[in-house]
């Protein structure tokens, strides 16, 4: 610095400083220029004729305003405002112009200079050349927006299970990337049939551009990258010797969008096969560099991945629906035969006399009844799984309901006796009726079943802030807290109860239903000391 | 006279089934499908439809819609009847007509004789 220098030169007589300070200025990398108050360059080193690639003698009582931009002017103002005023101006970053018209970025430092008597006179004023630090900068933030775009684009991809919504930002990405005039995704779609189809999608270009080009052919140009042999980067394609000779266009077909620059980038699959291609175009030559060709592979193998994602999630799909489909339809074959079975035994059931055959009828009837309960459960699963169970929302009173179902406990099952309390008052809700009355039939019918050595199940009904609560105990088995975890998932059943039949269906289809209703179902048990299931949910339908 | 009950449904034992529920009431008319129950209608109306779903020539909700949409029909009670679910009816108004399979025989019965006293 030669603020240091100076210092250092304290030693020297006062003629000697003068010639080793001119020395340092002449010496400095930096342009070192003075001016006085009216803006006149008053000296001029070698750093200035360096950076500005004016002599000395070309610029000595010129204005300062030759160095600088029509634009920024007006910094002249605000500098010498600041000279006057005694203020020094540091490390300024601007433009200036050189003597051939180039534009420099520079850095000033600009300090007022005095006489004798302290007046301010001029300014002197260090100039540095900065231009290559810009650009590495420049160079870094572009790189770092690569990065972001790269880093934008992959999160957007990768949770996008339908094609076209990949293909386009990533179109769009790569386009903006690699700096493009035009860019597309050309990729083979196989369809139901399992025919292969092209889906492509354009950016910077509209589609009608492509539409009357058709897919893009199996020419040696195009082979390299439909074969997946590389990626194909061309400065300008209209001096590519395999271009111009091939039929029926012998180049760029009329109304083709100007490609000079191109460059073309295939797609594969994780397992290697050639899915598709990215292809960039530009009218003038050499756009495309290696870096280019970089990022664009990147990306390429992410959406490659993305793609892959969908095609998996797309099969998953394709036969989750059709398991749906065969239950559903299984379902329906199951009950027609169901339906006569129960309806003769019912005719029967009013026939017959004899006690005996009476009590077969009864048996054979439960049973029938039990199957057809476990095939709604298995229908309704399906239909949950599938996001299609449908509500059917009614006012109704949960009290009337709850006492409806117990009464029919007192046939079906003499083993127990369900007892019934109600607190609160108002019990009209807005619920699925049928589905709500599901849910209490499988809660008291798991009481019963998991207490066989008990003769008590309880019920309660509660209401209150603008909820109803339905409370089953039982005095049976019980769970223990593991158990209590699992026991609202599908096919999930107790332990140690083999002999205790059932699809492990009731639970899960119970809490998914009060689910749906905006509730929760909770489960408070011990190990054998019985088990209380309750459900909690509002009484008004809440607006979807 | 006894009151008449065209039975749409494809299943043989079920339609032989609930003629026998039916029969010692009412005039039951048994129809094979769509196509059947159609000719029927054109020769004369039926005091209550028994309409199942699912038929191999079309689907039963639909046709009972149709009969709603029609001046002449729109007021010949529809009692459906499905092995399916009540909320795949297309009009849900009809939910209340509709009874799920199987069933049990005197709730059958008690809908179909209030569906035919309101006539």
């Amino acid at each position: 610095m030669p603020g240091q220098n100076l210092k250092s030169a304290g030693k020297f007589p006062d003629i000697l400083k003068l010639a080793v300070l001119s020395a340092i200025v002449e010496s400095s990398e930096d342009a070192i220029i003075s001016k006085d108050l009216n803006g006149n360059i008053t000296s001029w080193n070698n750093g200035a004729q360096r950076i500005f690639e004016y002599a000395a003698e070309e610029v000595l009582g010129k204005h300062i305003s030759i160095l600088i931009p029509n634009e920024l002017l007006s910094e002249e103002e605000h500098i010498i405002k600041s000279i006057r005023a005694g203020k020094r101006v540091d490390h300024f970053k601007t433009v200036r112009v050189t003597k051939s018209g180039r534009r420099l970025h520079i850095s000033l430092t600009i300090s007022p200079v005095k006489d004798a008597d302290g007046n301010i006179v001029g300014a002197s004023k260090i100039a540095r050349d900065i231009s290559r630090d810009i650009l590495r900068e420049n160079q870094i933030l572009q790189y770092t927006r690569r990065l972001e775009m790269l880093n934008a684009v992959s999160s957007e991809i990768s949770g996008l299970l339908d094609e076209h919504s990949i293909l386009q930002p990533v179109t769009d990405a790569t386009t903006k990337i690699t700096g493009a005039a035009f860019g597309a995704f050309f990729y083979n779609a196989i369809n139901e049939e399992g025919e292969s189809y092209l889906l492509y999608t354009i950016s910077g270009a509209p589609k009608e551009a492509f539409e009357k080009l058709g897919a893009p052919r199996n020419t040696p140009l195009f082979h390299t990258t439909f074969a997946g042999l590389g990626v194909v980067r061309v400065a300008d394609v209209t001096k590519d010797p395999r271009y111009g000779h091939i039929p029926p266009h012998y180049g760029m077909p009329e109304g083709h969008l100007p490609v000079v620059s191109y460059l073309a980038v295939p797609v594969k699959s994780v397992s290697g096969n050639v899915i598709g291609g990215l292809f960039f175009g530009h009218p003038e030559a050499g756009v495309f560099t290696e870096e280019h060709e970089d990022m664009v592979s990147i990306i390429a193998s992410q959406a490659s991945v993305a793609l892959e994602n969908c095609r998996l999630f797309a099969e998953v799909k394709k036969l989750s629906d059709k398991k749906d489909e065969f239950i559903a339809l299984a379902s329906h074959e199951l009950k027609t035969p169901l339906t006569t079975i129960s309806g003769y035994l019912q005719v029967l059931q009013q026939q017959i006399a004899d006690d005996t055959a009476k009590t077969f009828l009864d048996k054979s009837l439960r049973q029938v009844h039990k199957l057809n309960e476990l095939v709604t459960d298995m229908f309704d699963v399906s239909k949950i799984e599938a996001g299609k169970l449908v509500l059917d929302f009614e006012l109704f009173d949960i009290k009337d309901l709850l006492l409806e179902v117990i009464e029919t406990y007192r046939f079906s099952a003499k083993s127990h006796t369900v007892y019934f309390e109600a607190e609160g008052t108002g019990f009209a809700v807005e619920a699925d009726r049928q589905r709500i009355e599901q849910v209490i039939q499988n809660l008291i019918t798991n009481a019963i079943k998991y207490s066989p050595a008990a003769d008590e199940v309880f019920v309660k009904l509660k209401t209150g802030t603008g909820e109803v609560t339905v409370m089953v105990k039982d005095e049976g088995i019980g769970l223990g807290a593991a158990e209590q975890k699992k026991i609202f998932s599908r096919f999930y059943r107790v332990e140690g109860n083999r002999n205790i039949s059932g699809l492990g269906l009731g639970l899960y289809l119970s809490n998914e239903i009060i689910k749906r209703h905006n509730g929760k179902m909770y489960v408070k048990s011990e190990i054998g000391k019985g088990a209380e299931f309750y459900f909690t949910f509002p009484s008004k339908k809440r607006p979807a | 006279m006894k009151k008449t009950i065209y039975l749409v449904e494809d299943d043989e034992d079920i339609r032989d089934m609930l003629g026998l529920i039916l029969n010692r009431s009412y005039h039951v008319v048994p129809c094979e499908n769509l196509k059947e129950f159609n000719t029927q209608m054109n020769q004369s109306l039926p005091d209550l439809v028994i309409m199942d779903i699912m038929l191999p020539d079309g689907n039963g909700d639909e046709a009972g819609l149709a009969l709603q949409h029609n001046a002449v029909t729109k007021d010949i009670p529809v009692l459906f009847m499905s092995a399916n679910m009540r909320f795949e009816l297309a009009n849900p108004l009809n939910k209340h007509s509709f009874i799920g399979k199987p069933f049990d025989i005197k709730f059958f019965q008690q809908k179909v004789n209030h569906m035919i006293s309101l006539q």
